[in-house]
C-alpha cells in the first residue's frame, strides 16, 4: 500500500515555471499526455507484477495451474509485445508530428547560439541579437541551435523537448507557445564550471506586439 | 575400510594442498589461486563502493537545499564525475568480475580458473588504475568531465590540466583487468565444467557469466579505442574530435555508448544470473524455463548492442534512425519480462520460503521492475525529448543500476557469504538492514523522478529556491542518508558473521549447486577430486557428491608431478578431452602489472620518450610468463581416473589458451571494425570536410606491404604443417619474422612519406592510426614468429606438442586479414573523398 | 580434433539469428545516414516512393529473407539432431532455432519503422 501512496505522489503537484507537466504549448502538450498514458500504464503493469509475486509467494496453488510454458509465452511474450507495439506506434506517430519537417507555411527561423554560458539569440528579419529568445505566440517557430564552443543543450521545459548544440552541426527544434508569456529555459547539458547558471527565457509576444517588443530586447542588449 | 578411506582422504588432501598452497607473509603477492584473487576483488570493489557512497552522500548534502554553498562547482564536478565513475568502473564491473572469479571453478567443478595468473594481473591492473584515479582525487585534479568524457569539454582546449588524462589512463588501465576476465571466463565455461557438465546441465548461471563474458569482449574494445583517440587528441594534437578540423564530438558519444549500454546489461546479467540460483533454491524448485532463460540471454546479449542512440536522441539524429533504436530499447523489454516470468514460475510452482536472500529479491523485483518500466518510457523518442539529461533519468538509472546489481548482489552476499566465512548470518541485524536500504532507496530516488519531471536538470552544483524542486531534493538527501545507514549496518552485520556467526557443517540452504559440495571454506585446489555430472547441475545433491569427492572417488582424485591439474571437456557435450596443467604462484603478474603502470605514469606525466622504457620491460615481462609453461617432451595420453586417458593441454587440439587467443581477437576485431566506423562516420558526418590534402601512396608500395603480410601468414601457417609432419618449421617461421620486418618498414615508410601531417585534420589522423594499427600488429607478429623458433630451440614444440605454433598462426592470419583490410581502406578513401566531398 | 570444430560450430549457430539482426541493424542505419547525406529521400523513383524508401524496404525484405532462412536451417538441423514439434530437444539446437525466431520477430520489431516513418528529418 506504501506503494500506492507513493504512485499517487506525482499527481500532488505538477506545476512550476520549468514543469514538463505544465505544458504551454503543443509538443510539451503532447509529450505531458503521453507521459500520463505510460504513467498510468507502468502502474498497471507495476501492479500486475506485484499481486503475481504475492500470490505466488503466499498462494502458489491459485497460481500452479498455470504451467511454465503459460507463464513465460503469456506474461513474457504476449503481453509485453501487445503493450510494447501499441506504444512504440503511438511514439512513433506523436514524434512525427513534433519533428521540424518542412511545411507548407514554413515556420520563422531564429538561432540560438551556445556559449560557454550564455545564450545569444539571432533572428532571419532582423539584425542584432538579444539574450532571451522573443517568439511570436501561437505560432510554430524554428529554433536553429548551434554553440561556438563545447556541447550545450537548449530546453525549455514548459514549451517543448531538448535539442543538443553540438560544435558544428545545427539542429532545429521546433517550438511554439500558446499564450503570450515568459517560459523559462535551462542548459540541460553538462558543459563545465558555468553550467548551472547558464539559463535563459523564451519570451512569447502577442503577434501585433512581437516585432516592437524584440526591436526594443535588441536594443537593450546591444547597449 | 571407513578408517582406511579417511586416511587416504586426508593424504590426498595434504598432496593436494601442497600443491595448491600460496605461501605466507609477502608471498601472498605471488598468489594466483581464484579463492585468493577472487575475495581480493570483491573486498577492493567494495572499498571503491565505498568511496562511491561517501560521494554520494556529498552530493545529496550540497543538493539538500536550494543555493548551497557547502562546495562551488570546481568541485561538484569532480564528485560527481568520480561518483559515477567509480561506481561502473570500479565498483560494479570488478564486483561481477571476483564474483565470477570466485565462484565460477566452483559451479563449474573445476579447480581453478582457465589462466590463473591472468586473474592476477587484472587485479593488480585494477587496483593500480583505480588507485590512480582516487590519489588524483585526493590532490584535487580528478576528472571533471562527467563520468561520459563528452568532447570538446574534455578535450585540451576546455580541459587543459591533467584531470581528464587521469581518466582516460586510468579507465583504459583498469579494462585491462575487463577484458582479461572476460577472456578468461569465457574459455572457462567453455572448456573448463566438471566432466559430463554438457551445455544443457551447466547452472543458468554459467550461462550468464558466457553470455556477459562475451559481451564484454565486443563491448569494451569501443571505448578503450575511443579513449586512446581522445587520449592522442589530448598528447599529440591528432584531431578526431575537433570539428574545427574535420573531426566530430559525435563520434565520441558513439564510442562511448556503444560501450556505455552493453554496459548496462554487463551489469545486470550477472545479477539476474544469482537471482536465478537463489530463488529455486528458496522456492525449493529447480529453475523453471531453463531454455527459455538461456534464449532470452542471447536476445539481451545482442539487443543491448542495438540501443546505444537511446543515450543520444537529442543531438540532431533522423527520427527514422532514432526510431530503428527507441524500438530496439522497449524490444529488450521482452527478453527481461522473459526472465521475470519464469522467475515467477517458478515461485508459484514450488514451496516458497522467506529468508533474507529473499527479501533482497524481494527488493530487486520491486525496485527493478519500476526500472525497467521507466526505462521503456525513456525509449519512447518525443518522452525523452522532455526528460533526457534531467533527473527523471538519474531515478530511472539508479532504479535500474541498484535494483538491477546491488540488490541481487546483496541477496548474493548474504546467499553466498556463508560459503566464504563457513558461517551463518544472525538476523537481528540482517532484517532491518534490508529495511533502511529498501526504504533510503524509494525515498531518495523516487522523487527524483519528480524533480525531472519539473524540470531539474542534472549536474547542476545548486539551484534557485521557488521552482518546485525544494522539498523534493530534501526527501532524496533524507533518503540517501537513511539507505547510507543501511549498508552501515550490512558492514556490520557482516564483520559480526567472520566474528561471530554460527559454524555450519556443509550446505546451510539446502542448495543443489557443486559449490555447496564443497567444504566451506573452501580449499586451495577447490575439489579433492573432479565430479562426474549426470544431470541437470542445479539438481544435485551436495552432501553425497561431497564425501564422494572429498574421498578421491572422482576424477583426477590423486597427483602427479607436482602438477596443478584440472580437466577440459568438449564445450558442448562435457565429455573430457584434456587434462589442464595450471601454473604454480609467481609474482610475474604483480611485476608485469608495476611495469604497465609505469608505463600509464609516463603518458600521465607527459614524458613519452620515457615510456618506451616500461613499455619493453612489459614485453620481456611477457616473454617470461611463457618460461612456465609448456613440457619438454609428449606425454601421450595420461589417465585421469574410472579408466579414461587424455592428452594433457599442451598435446590437445582446443587447449584454452588456443580458445583465448581466438576470444582476444575477437576482442581486438571489434576494436578494429570500431576504428572503421569511425573513419566512415567522420566522412559522412563530421563539418569540416573535405579535406584539402588526400593520401597519396602510388600503388607500389601498400601493395607490397599487403603481400609481405600475406606472406608472413602463410609461412607461419606452413610452419604449422611442417611441424605437424616432423621439422623445417623454424625456417619457415624465421622467413615469417622477415616478412614482418619488411611488412612493418614498408608501412612505416608509409606514414612518414605518404600522410599528410597527421594534426591537419581528421581523416589524416585515421589514415595514420589505422595504419599505424597494422604497423604495431605487424612487430607484434615479428615477436611471435621468433617466440615460435625459440620454442622449437627449447625443446618445447614437437608434433603433438604444437600448440604455441597454433596460437601464433591465428595472430599472423589476424595480422594479414585487418592489415590487408587497413591498407586498401587507406587507399580507397582518397577515391570516396573525392568522388564525394564528404556528406556535409 | 574434428570434434572441437563441430562442437564451435554447433555453439555459433546459436547466435546465427541475431548476427543477421545484428547486420541488418547496422546495414539500415548506415544507409540511412548515408542517404539522408546524400540526398536520396529527395530522388524519387517509382511514382511518389523516393530512391531512400526504395533502398531501405528493400534491405528490410532482405533481412527478413536472410533471417527465414536462418530460422529454417536451424530447424533443418534441430530436426537432424531428433527435435521435433514443440518438444525442447536437443538443447542446442532448439536454442539455436528459437533464438532464430526471436531475431526474426525483433528485425520486424526494430527496423520495421522504414516502412512509415519521414527518413531524414
Amino acid at each position: 500500500m506504501a506503494a500506492t501512496a507513493v504512485l499517487a505522489l506525482p499527481l500532488a503537484a505538477c506545476s512550476g515555471p520549468l514543469s514538463t507537466l505544465d505544458p504551454a504549448g503543443p509538443a510539451a502538450s503532447n509529450i505531458a499526455i503521453l507521459w500520463w498514458i505510460m504513467f498510468w500504464g507502468a502502474a498497471a503493469l507495476f501492479l500486475l507484477v506485484g499481486v503475481l509475486y504475492a500470490l505466488a509467494f503466499y498462494r502458489p496453488q491459485m497460481l500452479s495451474r498455470f504451467s511454465v510454458g503459460q507463464w513465460i509465452v503469456g506474461g513474457g511474450l504476449i503481453m509485453p509485445t501487445i503493450v510494447l507495439t501499441a506504444l512504440v506506434t503511438a511514439a512513433f506517430v506523436l514524434g512525427e508530428r513534433l519533428i521540424p519537417k518542412p511545411m507548407e507555411d514554413q515556420p520563422p527561423r531564429v538561432y540560438a547560439m551556445a556559449h560557454q554560458w550564455n545564450w545569444q539569440f539571432g533572428y532571419d528579419d532582423a539584425e542584432g541579437q538579444t539574450l532571451q529568445l522573443h517568439i511570436p505566440a501561437g505560432a510554430p517557430v524554428d529554433v536553429v541551435v548551434t554553440t561556438s564552443d563545447v556541447i550545450h543543450s537548449f530546453w525549455v521545459p514548459r514549451l517543448a523537448g531538448k535539442v543538443d548544440a553540438i560544435p558544428g552541426h545545427e539542429n532545429v527544434l521546433r517550438i511554439e507557445a500558446d499564450r503570450p508569456g515568459t517560459y523559462r529555459g535551462v542548459c540541460a547539458e553538462f558543459c563545465g564550471d558555468g553550467h548551472t547558471r547558464m539559463r535563459f527565457a523564451v519570451i512569447a509576444h502577442a503577434p501585433e506586439d512581437y516585432e516592437a517588443a524584440r526591436a526594443a530586447a535588441i536594443a537593450r542588449s546591444g547597449r | 575400510m571407513s578408517e582406511q578411506r579417511r586416511s587416504n582422504a586426508i593424504r590426498l588432501h595434504r598432496e593436494l594442498h601442497d600443491i595448491w598452497k600460496t605461501g605466507p607473509g609477502l608471498q601472498r603477492l605471488a598468489a594466483v589461486n581464484h579463492n585468493i584473487i577472487g575475495k581480493r576483488f570483491m573486498v577492493a570493489a567494495f572499498v571503491f563502493f565505498a568511496i562511491g557512497g561517501i560521494l554520494s552522500m556529498l552530493i545529496r548534502a550540497q543538493l539538500a537545499t536550494p543555493n548551497t554553498a557547502f562546495v562551488g562547482p570546481e568541485i561538484y564536478n569532480q564528485i560527481f564525475t568520480m561518483h559515477g565513475t567509480v561506481m561502473m568502473f570500479l565498483f560494479a564491473i570488478p564486483m561481477f568480475e571476483g564474483m565470477a572469479i570466485y565462484f565460477l571453478p566452483k559451479l563449474l567443478g573445476a579447480r581453478d580458473l582457465a589462466f590463473p595468473r591472468l586473474t592476477a594481473l587484472g587485479f593488480y591492473c585494477y587496483i593500480f588504475g583505480g588507485s590512480i584515479l582516487i590519489v588524483a582525487m585526493l590532490m584535487g585534479v580528478a576528472p571533471d568531465s562527467g563520468w561520459f568524457m563528452y568532447t570538446p569539454l574534455s578535450s585540451s582546449t576546455y580541459a587543459p590540466g591533467i584531470n581528464a588524462d587521469v581518466w582516460l589512463l586510468g579507465i583504459t588501465f583498469v579494462e585491462i583487468s575487463a577484458i582479461a576476465a572476460a577472456v578468461e571466463i569465457t574459455v572457462t565455461i567453455l572448456k573448463m565444467r566438471a566432466p559430463g557438465m554438457s551445455l544443457n546441465r551447466m547452472p543458468i548461471m554459467g550461462w550468464y557469466l558466457l553470455i556477459t563474458a562475451g559481451m564484454m569482449l565486443v563491448g569494451f574494445p569501443p571505448l578503450i579505442l575511443g579513449s586512446i583517440l581522445l587520449e592522442l587528441e589530448r598528447a599529440f594534437d591528432l584531431p578526431f574530435f575537433d570539428p574545427t578540423r574535420g573531426g566530430d564530438s559525435l563520434l565520441w558519444q558513439h564510442l562511448f555508448w556503444l560501450f556505455g549500454h552493453p554496459e548496462v546489461y554487463i551489469i545486470f546479467l550477472p545479477a539476474a544470473g544469482a537471482i536465478s540460483t537463489i530463488i529455486p533454491v528458496f522456492a525449493r524448485k529447480e529453475l523453471m524455463g531453463y531454455r527459455a532463460i538461456v534464449v532470452a540471454i542471447i536476445a539481451v546479449a545482442f539487443l543491448s548492442f542495438g540501443l546505444w542512440v537511446h543515450h543520444m536522441f537529442t543531438v540532431g539524429i533522423p527520427h527514422l534512425a532514432l526510431a530503428f533504436f527507441s524500438a530496439a530499447s522497449a524490444l529488450v523489454a521482452i527478453p527481461t519480462a522473459v526472465q521475470i516470468f519464469a522467475w515467477l514460475a517458478t515461485l508459484a510452482h514450488g514451496r516458497p520460503r522467506m529468508d533474507v536472500p529473499m527479501l533482497y529479491v524481494f527488493g530487486f523485483l520491486f525496485v527493478f521492475v519500476l526500472g525497467g518500466l521507466t526505462g521503456v518510457m525513456l525509449a519512447m523518442v518525443p518522452f525523452n525529448w522532455q526528460v533526457h539529461d534531467s533527473y527523471f533519468v538519474v531515478a530511472h538509472l539508479h532504479y535500474v543500476l541498484v535494483g538491477g546489481f546491488i540488490f541481487p548482489m546483496l541477496a548474493a552476499a548474504y546467499y553466498w557469504l556463508p560459503h566464504v566465512t563457513g558461517r551463518l548470518t544472525m538476523h537481528r541485524i540482517s532484517v532491518p538492514a534490508f529495511w533502511l536500504i529498501f526504504v533510503g532507496f524509494n525515498m531518495t530516488f523516487f522523487m527524483m523522478h519528480m524533480t525531472g519531471l519539473r524540470g531539474m536538470p542534472r549536474r547542476v552544483h545548486t539551484y534557485p529556491a521557488g521552482v518546485g524542486w525544494d522539498w523534493l531534493n530534501l526527501l532524496s538527501s533524507i533518503g540517501g542518508f537513511i539507505l547510507t545507514m543501511g549498508f552501515a549496518l550490512i558492514v556490520i552485520d557482516i564483520v559480526l558473521q567472520f566474528r561471530f556467526g554460527k559454524p555450519y557443517r556443509r550446505n546451510p540452504w539446502g542448495a543443489r549447486t557443486l559449490e555447496w559440495a564443497q567444504t566451506t571454506p573452501p580449499p586451495a585446489y577447490n575439489f579433492a577430486s573432479l565430479p562426474l555430472v549426470d544431470r541437470r547441475a542445479d539438481m544435485l545433491e551436495p552432501h553425497e557428491i561431497g564425501n564422494e569427492l572429498a574421498a578421491g572417488k572422482g576424477y583426477l582424485g590423486f597427483t602427479r608431478h607436482g602438477w596443478m591439474e584440472t580437466l577440459g571437456v568438449d564445450m558442448t557435450s562435457g565429455r573430457p578431452d584434456q587434462t589442464i596443467i595450471l601454473p604454480q604462484t609467481t609474482y610475474l603478474p604483480l611485476w608485469t602489472a608495476l611495469a604497465i603502470g609505469a608505463f600509464v605514469l609516463c603518458l600521465l606525466f607527459k614524458i613519452y620518450w620515457w615510456s618506451l622504457v616500461p613499455l619493453g620491460v612489459t614485453l620481456v615481462l611477457c616473454l617470461c610468463w611463457t618460461h612456465a609453461t609448456g613440457l619438454d617432451h609428449d606425454h601421450g595420453d595420461l589417465e585421469i581416473g574410472h579408466g579414461i586417458a587424455v592428452p594433457t593441454h599442451y598435446e590437445a587440439e582446443g587447449a584454452p589458451s588456443w580458445w583465448a587467443m581466438v576470444f582476444t581477437l575477437v576482442c581486438n576485431g571489434t576494436l578494429f571494425a570500431s576504428l572503421i566506423f569511425a573513419v566512415f562516420f567522420l566522412w559522412l558526418v563530421a563539418p569540416g570536410w573535405p579535406p584539402t590534402e588526400l593520401v597519396e601512396t602510388g600503388l607500389l608500395p601498400p601493395a607490397l606491404a599487403a603481400i609481405t603480410l600475406l606472406g608472413a601468414a602463410l609461412t607461419a601457417r606452413m610452419a604449422v604443417t611442417a611441424n605437424a609432419q616432423g621439422g623445417g618449421a623454424s625456417m619457415l617461421l624465421l622467413a615469417s619474422a622477415g616478412a614482418h620486418v619488411l611488412a612493418t618498414g614498408l608501412i612505416a615508410y608509409l606514414i612518414a612519406t605518404a600522410l599528410p601531417d597527421p594534426t591537419s585534420h581528421a581523416y589524416a589522423a585515421t589514415a595514420f592510426f589505422t595504419l599505424a594499427y597494422v604497423a604495431v600488429h605487424s612487430a607484434l607478429g615479428l615477436v611471435f614468429a621468433l617466440f615460435g623458433v625459440w620454442r622449437i630451440a627449447q625443446g618445447r614444440v614437437s608434433a603433438r606438442r604444437s600448440l604455441d605454433l597454433r596460437i601464433g598462426k591465428l595472430w599472423h592470419d589476424y595480422t594479414a586479414l585487418t592489415g590487408i583490410f587497413g591498407i586498401a581502406l587507406v587507399l580507397i578513401m582518397p577515391l570516396i573523398v573525392s568522388a564525394s566531398g564528404g556528406g556535409q | 580434433m574434428i570434434a572441437e570444430r563441430v562442437s564451435a560450430w554447433r555453439i555459433a549457430w546459436m547466435m546465427a539469428g541475431f548476427v543477421v539482426w545484428s547486420a541488418a541493424f547496422v546495414a539500415l542505419y548506415s544507409v540511412l545516414s548515408v542517404g539522408c547525406a546524400f540526398g536520396w529521400d529527395e530522388i524519387l523513383v517509382m511514382g511518389s516512393l523516393s530512391l531512400q524508401r526504395v533502398v531501405l524496404v528493400a534491405l528490410l525484405l532482405v533481412s527478413l529473407g536472410t533471417g527465414w532462412v536462418v530460422v529454417r536451417v536451424s530447424a533443418i538441423h534441430r530436426e537432424a539432431a531428433g527435435g521435433a514439434g514443440l518438444t525442447l530437444k536437443p538443447f542446442v539446437e532448439s536454442v539455436a532455432w528459437l533464438a532464430a525466431w526471436a531475431a526474426l520477430g525483433s528485425t520486424l520489431f526494430s527496423l520495421g519503422p522504414v516502412l512509415f516513418l519521414t527518413s531524414c528529418y
